[in-house]
């Protein structure tokens, strides 16, 4: 459970912060809008992301499907921006 | 497999909802008492319920500003209007703010006891009162809440076909969660409502991803962009200030029928002085409506915010949702009653975890157990009585004491924290004797709010039988309000003290043992 | 009009509430039933009222404040409900007719 928790937490941090980021740069529309409409989501994709953690049938499987996409956008945006 | 996925989510929900609980009340309580937060700076400041309304003259107040602070960094107006009929100046110098209300006609500023007043419970519902951490503190619970929300959907899966159910005739474990869920399920669009706006607010502090990748962190660079904010630093040559009476009433023809709200210097008295006029709004969803913006020497337009981008604006309406500043005093009753309901459903919650596993607990297990129980008393009902003691201390601390609004909040605080060494006390000494300080502290409460009235009535002018009869009904609610509650709360205690038995004539009810002879024995 | 809404919030609730057998029991007496399409029918009414309270809302303060001042008075009157059943099911019942009398009045009237 412990795992599970530090993937809700950490991981589901880091997942969302890496889609905020993707979404502000990717989003086609005015800067300032593109920050605001990927924050406003960022809450639903960290709620989702804690859920998962927990409904995983693994805590390994947890922290992989966190990750995996955490990287990847995590290095999208960063070569985007 | 589907077996440990409902493991994992009532787990999620258990702790979660435990851990987080007992803070996520109390967050929520003061948040219900701040819907009402300028009725109660103004029930808390009685020199002013004999002012006599009237509109604000911006040049008096603007005169009594550069007397009181001519050096300020900046100046702040506050319109008076229907909740707050008197109007406030306030300036801010080296950090440190003042506040004084002032009257209308000619500017000058009228003695008053200080106070936080609704302020308090605002500022303690967002941030504890601990700035920042608080507010990240705040932040992480409110995560924690959506979480167990969704879980307790998932979990209490009977919810749909025991809708509309409540036992309280039932065992005492039955009676509790009935009341759990009907205050989860029926509340349960406000609770989601309110978590995720309250957290849309700060999203700049709490998730600055976009800040970082798209503006390199500069927060100024956003607001420049998203607000059209504009500020710049002081010339340091002095210049005069034009008339802000003359300002007004031009950005008074940016927004359509509104009012201004309030109105901000930079710089006073600089020629680089800037003059913000905000808009009000009560007339819409979105709490940002609009700001024009002034050069202070020379009056010419620098800039006009009227918050039209879709998703700026989108945040806007769904910060405004949580601040309710919109549709008068039936929504604000609409919000207090629910945001009642929802800090029910976590007391009622906090109390399930005890009810659940009462007796199951021996030696050394029992130290945990009685901890959550005395903890609980304290988040619940301690809460309940230091609101009431800062109720009580407002009335009866010397109106012109040094530091008088601290006193306040040292008091309620001093009242927060026997009623935990009481709680925690009677647990381990009185070898749990829950029943008993649940009891004993939601007596005390319901007494200090229900004599509330009567206080007022012996140290101020302004009580129901003044205000009744004159129809001053934003102030007589306070003081019905928490008559109702020490009634409510009294009668809840006398409840827990005198529990129901099954009764034959609640034929709804399930055949259910009672379970009444065991209750708080351990 | 937002005093109609609120009545026809209650007035769903409660046909939603009568529907089910076990509250049907509880407001009408221990033995009577009414057959299951008439319960089916007092369930599909009541989604019905419902769905008129939320345009009754929004009717009377716009399409802004109109779906949050209706989830309010949804939860409200489902609080008066559900905390009023066990203690008085016969007031709960009283009141679902006596919110259903007085909403044409509300609409003449105010």
């Amino acid at each position: 459970m412990t795992s599970r928790v530090a993937a809700a937490a950490l991981g589901g941090y880091a997942l969302t912060y890496a889609c905020t980021a993707f979404l502000s740069v990717v989003l086609p529309l005015a800067r300032s809008e593109a920050v605001v409409t990927a924050s406003m989501v960022s809450f639903l994709i960290y709620t989702a992301a804690i859920l998962w953690a927990f409904a995983a049938a693994t805590p390994i499987l947890a922290w992989f499907v966190l990750l995996i996409p955490t990287v990847l956008f995590g290095g999208l945006s960063w070569l985007m921006s | 497999m589907k077996e440990s996925f409902s493991q994992s989510m009532d787990w999620l929900h258990t702790w979660a909802g435990l851990l987080f609980g007992w803070l996520l009340f109390a967050i929520f309580f003061t948040g219900t008492l701040s819907v009402f937060d300028q009725e109660i700076t103004r029930w808390m400041q009685p020199e002013l319920h004999r002012v006599t309304p009237a509109p604000l003259d911006l040049d008096a107040a603007s005169r009594t500003l550069n007397q009181l602070a001519p050096h300020a960094d900046r100046w702040v107006i506050t319109l008076p209007y229907d909740r707050k009929p008197v109007g406030a100046i306030g300036w801010q110098h080296d950090g440190l703010s003042t506040l004084k209300a002032i009257d209308s006609r000619t500017g000058t500023v009228i003695p008053r006891r200080e106070t936080r007043g609704g302020d308090f419970f605002f500022r303690f519902h967002y941030q504890l009162l601990l700035d920042q951490p608080g507010i990240w503190i705040v932040g992480v619970s409110a995560m924690a809440m959506l979480a167990v929300l969704v879980t307790g959907i998932v979990i209490h899966h009977r919810i749909f076909k025991d809708f509309f159910t409540f036992r309280p005739s039932a065992s005492f474990h039955r009676s509790w969660l009935d009341a759990h869920n009907v205050t989860g399920v029926l509340v349960f669009p406000f609770h989601v409502m309110i978590t995720f706006t309250g957290l849309v607010i700060f999203w700049a502090i709490y998730m600055p991803a976009g800040i970082q990748t798209r503006y390199e962190g500069d927060m100024n660079a956003f607001w420049a962009e998203a607000e059209l904010f504009f500020e710049r630093e002081p010339a340091n040559q002095p210049a005069p200030l034009v008339s802000l009476a003359d300002l007004e009433r031009e950005a008074r023809n940016h927004w359509k029928d509104g009012q201004t709200r309030s109105i901000v210097v930079e710089h006073p008295g600089d020629r680089h002085a800037l003059v913000h006029m905000y808009r009000r709004s009560d007339d819409r969803l979105s709490l940002d409506s609009g700001r024009v913006t002034f050069d202070g020497a020379g009056g010419a337009l620098r800039a006009v915010w009227l918050n039209e981008n879709p998703a700026y604006l989108t945040q806007s309406v769904l910060t405004g949702l949580h601040f309710v500043r919109f549709g008068g005093s039936p929504m604000r009753w609409l919000y207090f009653g629910m945001g009642l309901a929802a800090s029910a459903m976590i007391a009622t919650g906090l109390v399930l975890w005890v009810v659940k596993r009462q007796g199951r607990h021996a030696g050394a297990d029992a130290v945990g157990y009685r901890l959550v129980e005395g903890l609980n008393v304290a988040a619940v009902a301690g809460l309940l009585v230091a609101t009431a003691t800062f109720f009580w201390a407002n009335r009866l601390l010397l109106p012109d004491l040094e530091a008088r609004d601290l006193w306040e909040l040292r008091i309620f605080f001093a009242a927060w924290s026997l009623c935990l060494g009481h709680a925690l006390l009677h647990e381990f000494l009185r070898d749990g004797a829950s029943l008993k300080i649940w009891t004993t502290q939601l007596v005390l409460a319901a007494l200090l709010f229900g004599l509330l009235p009567i206080l007022n009535a012996f140290t101020t002018e302004s009580h129901l039988f003044v205000t009744l009869p004159q129809g001053q009904w934003h102030l007589a609610a306070v003081d019905l309000t928490t008559l109702m509650g020490g009634l409510v709360l009294g009668w809840t205690a006398w409840r827990l003290h005198h529990p129901v038995r099954t009764s034959a004539r609640s034929c709804h009810t399930q055949p259910v043992s009672s379970s009444s002879g065991s209750i708080g024995s351990s | 009009m937002s005093l109609a809404a609120f009545l026809l919030s209650y007035g769903g609730l409660f046909a939603l509430c009568l529907a089910m057998p076990k509250h049907y029991r509880a407001m009408c007496g221990a033995n009577a039933l009414p057959p299951r399409p008439v319960l089916l029918m007092t369930r599909i009414a009541g989604w019905l009222i419902l769905g008129l309270s939320f345009v009754a809302s929004v009717d009377a303060v716009g399409w802004a404040f109109g779906p949050v001042q209706w989830v309010g008075y949804l939860a409200m009157s489902g609080l008066v409900l559900v905390f009023g059943l066990p203690y008085s099911p016969r007031l709960v019942l009283l009141l679902g007719i006596l919110a259903f009398l007085a909403v044409p009045l509300t609409i003449i009237l105010i």
